[in-house]
């Protein structure tokens, strides 16, 4: 546990960076809902007859003028893309900068075998997921609170599940990619999570592309499509926790071979 | 307490470390001297399990680094000459962390840390971050980091370098009480004068072999060991 410790220590104040930003960001949506309601009918009207750009972004399947609506397509994109950079940023980095930052030398030298390292690295990593998704669905569920505004709880949990999902499985991706580079991960990391996002756009505007919603977790975690379906899909979730515990394994696999460069 | 057999490293064509084969007993400052990329810092990775090696093996405390790599590493403690700390913590954050690895406990690691911290004059600064610090702070922290778990072997690279006069010979001093003690001591250092004066036993290494090795005696005997050194390089060469 003493690594799990140190890591948590060590990304304290990411976590708070990255939560507090996520996390205000959402919340001002939400404060502004009530002041934008009265008028998202027309807007909602509008954004639904604007073609590709409504259907890239799920606007022409809900109503901007419902929480739940605005939610997904505000809110969601928020945490969607926060969430994302923010676990690809987590994980990429974790096992990578013990060579970077010329530390894989004191680690090689203490009695911590490599997989205890992976292990305890990764549980930290999960762990920063969890608390930044339970602090910002708190923040979100207080500002609905503060709003006064009926909380569509069915389809709110539904969305967070999902983000929280799309999290772990990039994560997790990201997790395998630190094991093998030494440096420049960061770059790889938030480029695989902009990847995703844009990949589930092209999937949402052609019918052709549909098929990439089962390759990127922005598929099972599109708050339009879960409002609509009133679920999250199930194969989808499936594959891609596939993806990012194979991305896991992957980083156990190398990390125990690994010719290290302290 | 280290037993080195056959050891070879390579590096593409390159034999780093070639054949080589140390005993460095219980109660010994052992030396280990050679030119720049001699294969020292090789070898004592490899001690170290930083470094997987070709053929060879490596005993600690009857333990093979390659089959127990814990089990020797809990006996080991590792000094480098330019020791890359966690810059973000301060000294006496780094200083429990590494007594939490080895599960020193709260009032054993208290007693040690302050004792060396006092030794190396580091106590006041223990509260500051790592990134606040000189070199030769930093060498004093990972050599106080060293102590504080009570190794059996301590194995340092050049580990008078950055230290004021005063701490090296505070180190010689700590040096000389762990192997009075029982602990073994295995290190590289160019400063001939040092090794001259604080080794039992010597190895001289050049181009990865072993060119000498005995007791101070019978490796430099009348000569001074700069001399002995410069002759077995040209001999060698």
């Amino acid at each position: 546990m003493t690594l799990f410790k140190h890591e948590m220590k060590q990304s304290k104040l990411s976590l708070i960076t990255w939560t507090a930003s996520i996390g205000f960001l959402m919340a001002t949506c939400v404060l502004l809902f009530p002041e934008m309601k009265g008028e998202m009918d027309s807007v909602s009207d509008m954004f639904a007859s604007m073609g590709s750009f409504s259907a890239a972004f799920g606007m022409d399947r809900i109503s901007f003028g419902s929480l739940d609506g605005f939610y997904a397509i505000e809110c969601g994109n928020i945490l969607g893309l926060g969430g994302a950079f923010f676990a690809a940023y987590c994980a990429v980095t974790i096992l990578a900068k013990e060579e970077k930052d010329h530390t894989a030398e004191f680690l090689m030298t203490h009695p911590v075998s490599r997989v205890s390292i992976i292990t305890e690295k990764l549980a930290a990593v999960l762990t920063q997921i969890v608390i930044m998704n339970v602090l910002t669905l708190a923040i979100s569920i207080g500002s609905m609170y503060i709003v006064g505004e009926e909380i569509p709880w069915k389809n709110i949990l539904l969305m967070h599940l999902a983000y929280f999902l799309m999290q772990l499985e990039i994560g997790g991706i990201c997790f395998g990619i630190s094991a093998f580079v030494r440096r420049g991960g960061i770059g790889i990391g938030l480029g695989i999570a902009v990847m995703m996002y844009f990949l589930n756009i092209v999937a949402n505007i052609s019918d052709k592309a549909e098929f990439v919603k089962y390759i990127t977790p922005f598929g099972f975690s599109d708050g339009a499509d879960i409002i609509t379906n009133g679920e999250i899909d199930a194969l989808m979730v499936c594959i891609g926790m596939a993806l990012g515990i194979a991305g896991i394994i992957a980083a156990y696999i190398k990390y125990t071979k690994k010719d290290i460069n302290p | 307490m280290l037993r080195i057999e056959h050891l070879t490293k390579q590096y593409g064509e390159k034999k780093a470390v070639d054949d080589l084969s140390l005993h460095i007993k219980p109660g010994e400052i052992y030396g280990f001297i050679g030119h720049n990329g001699a294969g020292k810092t090789t070898t004592i990775k490899a001690c170290c399990g930083i470094l997987p090696f070709d053929s060879g093996e490596v005993y600690i405390g009857g333990k093979s680094i390659k089959e127990s790599p814990l089990g020797c590493k809990s006996m080991l403690a590792y000094i480098p000459d330019n020791p890359d700390l966690y810059d973000f913590m301060t000294g006496i954050q780094y200083l429990n962390f590494v007594a939490d690895i080895f599960g020193v406990s709260a009032s054993r690691r208290e007693e040690l840390i302050h004792l060396y911290a006092d030794t190396f004059e580091l106590t006041e600064d223990l509260a500051q971050p790592i990134s606040a610090y000189s070199h030769g702070m930093k060498q004093k922290l990972a050599i106080i980091s060293a102590l504080i778990h009570e190794p059996k072997l301590i194995i340092m690279d050049e580990p008078f370098v950055g230290l004021d006069p005063k701490a090296s010979h505070l180190l010689k001093e700590i040096m000389r009480k762990i192997c009075h003690e029982g602990g073994a001591i295995f290190f590289s250092t160019h400063v001939l004068e040092v090794a001259e004066k604080l080794c039992d036993q010597i190895a001289i290494i050049k181009g990865g072999r072993l060119i000498k090795s005995g007791t101070m005696e019978e490796v430099k005997g009348d000569e001074s060991l700069e001399s002995v050194f410069l002759e077995l390089e040209e001999n060698h060469g």
